[in-house]
């Protein structure tokens, strides 16, 4: 102890440190820490900053973190983590205590949508960010500064345009609006400029559009007031561009428009107004009895009967039920219902309030895949002003029901789609599937009474709510109702996700929407519902979108993913990587399954070598059927589909590929 | 208590056993041994052979011994000659794990616990080294409370892990199995992995087994259990990627990882969003289209 040597700094830095430590124990403690500091200093004259070294790596926490504060040090971990761009503050305009108040809000949302300077908004979902969204978003707001026009840059959601992003619109007062595509930063300038100078930029813009309006509600936005300005004249109207005459727009009617981080845009286009129809004028069994005659299909993959999913529910014995709304998808192709929830969360919110006055719900949860993060952060917001609004929470719009609804973060695992996994997952175990009977509807979440739903499914609630079963049950085909929202991916030109009603064919949707093949080539192949879909051949598709008419073909209607495939895609290499896929995610509780993909696996691996044979065409037909029938889940059921459907519709491929090595 | 009656030799016998006992200790420890004493003396009055007897007879191991030791007793061990190394080495960590758990020992008791623990030890290990789980197994086994907990405790932050930031995370997040998915979720995103200290914590906070939260981590594909590298690739393995060359180009950057890839960590996940930038790949949270991903990546291996 006495060799210490001490530089005044030191010393100071030294008293400090015992200062923190509680009086009773000072005394008592400072020969130990001397003690230390001698050895650390070794020797040489202590200084404050051997001191604060000491502190930081010799001393055990949490006395290390308590004294590099009172030595007015930042804690390691602080200069780590990485600066987070700063999000301006969310805030709510007023209150809704009953459905009245809903038009106030309203005027507040619609003086957002057409801003009295002008309003620039950047396409800000998942596809946005991906091609660069953010960065145009900064530039934007540098840009505005800079040239000193006043204006409101803003993100907003998705259009569905993927392939067009990053997506910019430009909104004056009494003007067209008018929507820039595959925007870089440097460009971003120019459309400032041409903003303030009533111009557009020709070899940057889209579309224009003159209005906008909500088929379901009837609300929307008149852009334009008078004629045509001069400048807009050769601009395309998107009211006549194919991509969006060919849509049915019923739960992204919104997206695109409004900013998800604001509850008034979204009351502007006529949101919340469903759920202040059946709170003041419905009874829950009327809500279903609308549900089940608008004849909605699950939109998650086995396509089953909301309002009979209700109705059981509604029957069910129990204090407390549940709504879950299951946004797991763990199908690897798909964005849209990413992009879909990132951009207008507040339809799914209103969608599982409804549900929840329906079946006598008091909570819900919103499970979303563990890597949306985007989407868990916007639906937490859109939640958080909700309940401030009073339209969550008790006595929602002083109609007596009270509602809560939290968001749930998934841990990524495709299984958890499958709804009794997603409730294990849910109640912090794993992702397993349960026996049925009992059915979720009687015993689901901590054995309560709960009703799973899609989170597509749950988007159109508001809707039927509103506009009556039977209106719902007029779109679509006598067997599959309303519109579905269709990802679009692969090898297309034009990447995009787009609402059409079902029914729409195939062929038309990778015509109209994705422009073809990427190559240029024909089409070959292409699978709808995910990896548990068939993979279908060119030779189907004219088929519609429909959940029998699909099945029948071979394959899932699903949740929604198109992939395409062109002359050159290697068939046998393609259900490989699925049935690995497989192999990679199934759980392991139930052995046809955990054995069978292994099995696949490996018969599959000898045909994609050149070491197949007839024998092993048959086994694994044999492999299909058995795991069909003994699997616990459709995961397993399914999962000898893609070779099977690629032996079916591609014969000829692959004999050729597997006799590879034995010719 | 009450009605014990001392002869002078007991109460000084007893007095050392008492100073055998931690400070702060001492005073909770105090009637309960009184209360078995006064069982063991059933009314007589408490002579230096009635402790000595209580102490060989009837109190459990590792105490045992190292009381008889202080009170100057042969214990039968002792004509063994224990072992005090470990018989085949030292794996991992597990010799200042060991070393942490003599801590706990009054000083001048701490030699005659070295011995026992490293008979049983040595036990354990059955003629391989002594690995970390045996050390774990000793504490959770041997070690009676409070010393248990605080020896758990301290075992968390010996990797350089700082629990206080899980502990915080457990405090904002009360609840039973139903949350613990989430806490993960926040313990990953403050450490970067989810290291093994805090399954330990989260484990005895939560009442649920280290094997049922193992189980947990390995079985959602959203968790790691080890330290991220420097940069992340993060490799869309996708349908739609793989259609448009994403494993492919999985396989290219995995051949040019090999050997070359330290500080690189490289993933793959089932779909990134993307699906507009196909072959998508994130790389340090930013995402590229394939082609333009190519000159990223030669700059983060010419690093």
């Amino acid at each position: 102890m006495a060799d210490i040597k001490w530089l005044p700094d030191g010393q100071k830095a030294f008293e400090k440190v015992m200062a923190a430590v509680p009086e009773g124990m000072r005394e008592g403690i400072r020969p130990k820490l001397l003690e230390m500091l001698g050895a650390k200093a070794a020797g040489k004259a202590v200084s404050e900053k051997l001191v604060k070294q000491w502190v930081d790596k010799d001393l055990p926490e949490p006395q290390r973190s308590a004294l590099m504060a009172a030595l007015g040090m930042n804690k390691g971990g602080d200069a780590k983590a990485a600066p987070k761009a700063k999000k301006a503050a969310w805030k709510v305009t007023g209150k809704v205590a009953k459905a009245d108040d809903l038009a106030k809000i309203k005027k507040t949302g619609q003086d957002l949508l057409v801003s009295a300077t002008t309003r620039i908004t950047v396409s800000s979902a998942t596809c946005g960010f991906a091609k660069g969204a953010e960065a145009v978003f900064a530039a934007l707001q540098t840009a505005v500064k800079k040239q000193k026009v006043k204006a409101d840059v803003v993100q907003v959601g998705g259009s569905g345009m993927a392939y067009a992003e990053p997506i910019v619109d430009v909104i004056k007062a009494g003007k067209p609006r008018i929507t820039y595509g595959n925007v870089t930063p440097d460009r971003v300038a120019d459309i400032v400029k041409a903003a303030a100078g009533g111009k557009v930029v020709e070899d940057l813009v889209l579309m224009r559009r003159d209005d906008i309006k909500s088929e379901v509600t009837g609300e929307g936005i008149a852009y334009k007031k008078g004629a045509l300005p001069a400048t807009m004249k050769k601009v395309k109207d998107a009211s006549k561009l194919p991509f969006f005459q060919n849509q049915k727009k019923i739960v992204t009617a919104n997206s695109g428009t409004i900013s998800p981080d604001r509850i008034e845009e979204y009351v502007a286009m006529g949101g919340y107004a469903a759920l202040a129809q059946a709170l003041s004028s419905m009874t829950p069994a009327q809500v279903i009895k609308e549900v089940k005659a608008s004849k909605i299909r699950g939109r998650g993959g086995a396509g089953f009967p909301a309002g009979i999913k209700w109705e059981a529910c509604s029957k069910a014995e129990g204090d407390v039920k549940y709504i879950v709304c299951n946004g797991s998808e763990g199908d690897p192709e798909i964005g849209m219902h990413r992009s879909f929830l990132e951009s207008d969360p507040h339809m799914l919110i209103e969608g599982m309030i409804i549900a929840g006055f329906a079946v006598g719900a008091s909570e819900g949860y919103v499970y979303l895949n563990d890597r949306y993060l985007v989407a868990i952060e916007r639906v937490e917001i859109a939640i958080a002003q909700a309940k401030k609004m009073g339209l969550l929470g008790k006595n929602i719009m002083g109609s007596g029901f009270s509602f809560d609804l939290q968001v749930k973060r998934g841990g990524g695992a495709y299984v958890c789609g499958e709804e009794t996994a997603l409730l294990n997952s849910l109640e912090g175990s794993f992702g397993e599937p349960r026996p049925r009977p009992p059915l979720p509807v009687e015993q689901g979440l901590f054995g309560k009474p709960t009703v799973v739903n899609n989170l597509e499914t749950l988007s159109n609630i508001p809707a039927i709510a509103l506009k009556g079963g039977k209106w719902f049950a007029g779109i679509g085909t006598p067997s599959s109702k309303g519109t579905k929202i269709v990802a679009l991916s692969g090898n297309v030109a034009q990447p995009c996700w787009v609402e059409v009603a079902l029914g729409t064919k195939v062929e038309d949707i990778i015509k109209v929407f994705g422009n073809g093949t990427a190559s240029g080539k024909k089409v070959k192949a292409f699978q709808t519902g995910g990896p548990s879909g068939g993979v279908l051949s060119a030779k189907q598709l004219k088929i519609k979108l429909d959940y029998d008419a699909i099945g029948k073909a071979g394959s899932l209607l699903g949740s929604g993913g198109l992939l395409v495939m062109d002359e050159d895609a290697d068939m046998v290499g393609f259900a490989k990587f699925l049935t690995d896929f497989f192999a990679d995610e199934s759980c392991g509780k139930c052995t046809p399954c955990r054995e069978g993909v292994k099995q696949l696996q490996e018969v599959i691996g000898n045909i994609a070598d050149g070491r197949g044979n007839k024998d092993q065409l048959q086994l694994l037909k044999r492999m299909g059927d058995a795991m069909s029938d003994t699997c616990f889940c459709a995961l397993g059921k399914t999962a000898a589909e893609p070779m099977l459907t690629v032996m079916k519709h591609f014969p000829a491929e692959v004999n050729k590929r597997m006799l590879k090595k034995i010719n | 208590m009450s009605d014990i009656k001392w002869l002078p030799d007991g109460q000084k016998t007893f007095d050392k056993v008492m100073a055998a006992v931690p400070a702060e200790m001492r005073d909770t420890m105090k009637p309960k041994l009184l209360q078995m004493l006064a069982g063991k003396a059933a009314g007589q009055p408490v002579s230096k052979e009635i402790v000595e007897a209580w102490v060989s007879e009837d109190l459990p191991e590792p105490q045992r011994s190292a009381l008889m030791a202080a009170l100057g007793l042969k214990t039968e061990g002792e004509e063994k000659a224990a072992p005090v190394a470990a018989a085949a080495g030292w794996d991992g960590n597990s010799e200042a794990l060991f070393e942490r758990m003599l801590q706990e020992v009054p000083d001048m008791m701490r030699e005659v616990f070295r011995g026992k623990l490293m008979g049983i030890a040595n036990d354990k290990a059955q003629g391989g080294p002594i690995k970390e789980e045996h050390i774990y197994a000793i504490v959770k086994e041997v070690v009676p409370e409070p010393f248990k907990t605080n020896i758990l405790n301290a075992y968390a932050t010996m990797g350089g892990v700082d629990v206080s930031k899980v502990e915080t995370i457990l405090e904002n997040t009360p609840g039973g199995q139903e949350k613990v998915i989430g806490v993960l979720h926040a313990v990953q995103e403050e450490f970067g992995y989810i290291p093994r200290e805090a399954l330990v914590l989260i484990s005895q906070k939560k009442d649920i087994p280290l094997s049922t939260l193992y189980r947990l981590v390995t079985s959602y594909a959203a968790f790691r259990l080890e330290e991220p590298g420097k940069h992340v690739i993060t490799v869309c393995n996708g349908t739609g990627c793989h259609v448009c060359g994403g494993s492919d180009m999985l396989k290219t950057i995995e051949e040019k990882l090999a050997g070359n890839g330290a500080g690189i960590t490289l993933e793959k996940v089932r779909c990134l969003g993307s699906c507009n930038s196909s072959p998508a790949i994130k790389i340090d949270g930013e995402i590229f289209s394939g082609v333009q991903a190519q000159a990223k990546l030669e700059a983060i291996l010419s690093e």
